[in-house]
């Protein structure tokens, strides 16, 4: 039987393989995919809680707009990595220091 | 339990935001009818600011909940609104006059901003997780992308895409503690939330797990220390009008956002106007040590910068530190004079920032090198640098010296161990702080430069620098009743 606490742990281990791509990789479209199993793992947290804790679809309704969101954030920062890249062909956050002193 | 306004009724206290979401449609459609297209969108803009700032006036400081408990009309949101029209009428100010920003490209500029202003108001009168989380997002992607806007600089680039790889991060975990809120209590509502805390016995370790990836995307949007690694370059790279903005309304709402997640969630008011903690969680410790590391690392690390827009991040980031330490006093006092300090901070630091945008808009100046001999070059702008420095510091006469001690003095009244040490440090950094502000001063008045005669400037700037230096020279005249004022404000809806 599946209950919480499986779902609890799957959001844990997404979110934490997440965080762990978004420090340690320097890609910027690698910490994209970083960010987008942060909100994914978060997401799947919602929908457990809204089917086991609560009985309303609270939960849900967030899920739904988070998800809007994740799309949106991956939009405007897929649009601002293509405007850097056609500037100067970097994509490495290492690469991009023209202002540290 | 609160009874809520249903969605109609809702609408007569949501005129505000309307106003702003439709002047956002205009500005971004009007140029594209030929006929249009040579209209000045800031006119468009300001006037929708005006009618926002009109609307917010009147509004109720106590008109509960509305949109079924979605957000809250009370006079902490109605603070903040003010306080975002106007830090965003400077910046429209700023932006229209400036150069960063090219003249085809003002349209979306305008309307962005108008869509990250929307964001920053539904965040301080948010009393949903979720609200809560729209809001901050909103206001986010937006910045994202105004930081940048400018296509003259090669920097701006790489400070947009550094602030949405780590906001994203900061925002993403801030929302993975909300869903374990969620879970814990059952609830989306931050005042059902703080009842279900109360009432039930909740696993400690997960509260604060929860509690404390909500504040990562809190101290992200504040700049609090180990999340402020963005705001020096983002400062440094973005349009200056949208450094400003950055600086004042961005940290605005992150406070906003603080309070009332914190002070509706996270704290029990216990008569009297003091807050203690919900749970066994004793936060107040952490809360203080952050304050602490966040204000003596924003002096140290001003210390060496050259460019001023670098250093000015800095000093935004020990200033959070500061602001930070009324909001450990928990009292009412405590809030009071945060949003105190946040009021003389606003015109402080737009007045600091509209000097800086001259020397880098009209004469390509950014270093501390190139304010040598200001003073004699152009004494009134100078002068009004000077009276932000001298505020930024607290020295006496100046409003940044009220909002200090009014937040100090609420913090050393609770007598708890951890204000006391946070004020001192407070105090101590204040002194650390003088050297990198007087570093420009000395810049402006005691060291020659090579360039002499008047720097080239616009009206409009010299305007809007003279109206933010006034109130930070004259507060002090009436420190008393802008003080009472911000009480009446820091009412807020509790359940």
């Amino acid at each position: 039987m599946v209950g919480l606490p499986h779902f609890l742990i799957v959001s844990a281990i997404l979110f934490s393989i997440g965080v762990f791509i978004m420090i340690t990789r320097r890609h910027g479209i690698m910490m994209l995919m970083g960010l987008e199993l942060i909100l994914n793992a978060a997401n799947l947290n919602l929908i457990a809680f809204s089917r086991y804790v609560e009985t309303g679809i609270r939960g849900q309704t967030f899920a739904i707009f988070v998800i809007i969101l994740a799309a949106a954030e991956a939009a405007i920062a897929l649009a601002i990595i293509l405007s850097i890249y056609t500037h100067s062909a970097k994509i490495n956050l290492d690469e991009l220091t023209s202002m540290k002193e | 339990m609160l009874t809520w306004l249903g969605n109609v009724a809702s609408l007569k206290y949501f005129i505000g935001e309307l106003w702003l979401a439709l002047a956002c449609c205009v500005v971004l459609m009007l140029p594209l009818i030929p006929k249009f297209r040579n209209v000045r969108m800031s006119w468009i803009t300001l006037t929708a600011l005006v009618f926002a700032g009109i609307c917010v006036l009147r509004l109720p400081t106590d008109g509960g909940g509305i949109f079924f408990g979605m957000l809250a009309i009370d006079g902490l949101s109605k603070f903040f609104k003010i306080f975002f029209v106007l830090s965003t009428l400077v910046v429209v100010l700023m932006t229209e006059v400036g150069r960063e920003v090219p003249d085809f490209r003002k349209p979306e500029f305008y309307s962005i901003l108008l869509g990250v202003l929307i964001g920053a108001f539904l965040a301080a009168s948010a009393t949903d997780l979720l609200m809560m989380y729209l809001a901050i997002e909103l206001l986010s992607l937006g910045s994202y992308v105004l930081a940048g806007f400018s296509r003259i600089e090669k920097t701006s680039d790489e400070a947009s895409m550094k602030y949405i790889l780590y906001g994203g991060l900061s925002t993403g975990a801030m929302l993975f503690g909300m869903s374990y809120l969620y879970g814990l209590t059952g609830s989306t509502n931050l005042i059902a939330i703080r009842e279900a805390l109360e009432a039930n016995q909740i696993h400690p370790l997960v509260f604060f797990v929860s509690f404390l990836l909500i504040m990562v995307g809190i101290g992200y949007k504040i700049s609090a220390v180990p999340f402020h690694f963005w705001a020096p370059d983002v400062y440094q790279g973005a349009p200056t009008s949208i450094t400003a903005f950055l600086s004042v309304a961005s940290k605005g709402a992150g406070f906003a956002a603080f309070i009332r997640i914190f002070y509706t969630s996270f704290l029990t008011l216990n008569g009297e106007g003091v807050w203690s903690p919900v749970g066994q969680l004793d936060w107040r410790i952490l809360l203080s040590i952050l304050a602490i590391v966040t204000m003596t690392f924003g002096n140290l690390a001003a210390f060496g910068q050259n460019n001023v827009k670098r250093l000015l991040a800095y000093s935004g980031i020990a200033h959070a530190g500061y602001i930070l330490v009324g909001a450990i006093a928990l009292n009412q006092a405590g809030m009071q004079s945060i949003l105190f300090y946040l009021l003389t901070y606003l015109f402080t630091n737009l007045a600091a920032f509209t000097v800086v945008l001259i020397l880098a808009d009209c004469n390509g100046v950014e270093e501390i090198e190139g304010y040598k001999s200001l003073g004699t070059r152009s004494p009134w702008l100078a002068f009004c640098l000077a009276v932000a420095l001298f505020s930024l510091i607290g020295v006496p006469p100046m409003a940044g010296f009220l909002g200090k001690w009014f937040l100090f003095a609420a913090a050393v009244r609770t007598l708890d161990p951890w204000c006391v040490a946070a004020v001192v440090a407070g105090l101590l950094n204040s002194v650390l702080s003088v050297y990198y502000y007087f570093r420009i001063m000395k810049a402006m008045y005691l060291e020659k430069g090579e360039e002499v005669g008047p720097i080239r400037t616009h009206s409009t700037l010299n305007w809007v620098a003279t109206a933010m230096t006034l109130p930070v020279l004259l507060i002090i005249f009436d420190g008393g009743s802008l003080y009472d004022w911000t009480g009446r404000l820091s009412q807020m809806l509790l359940g």
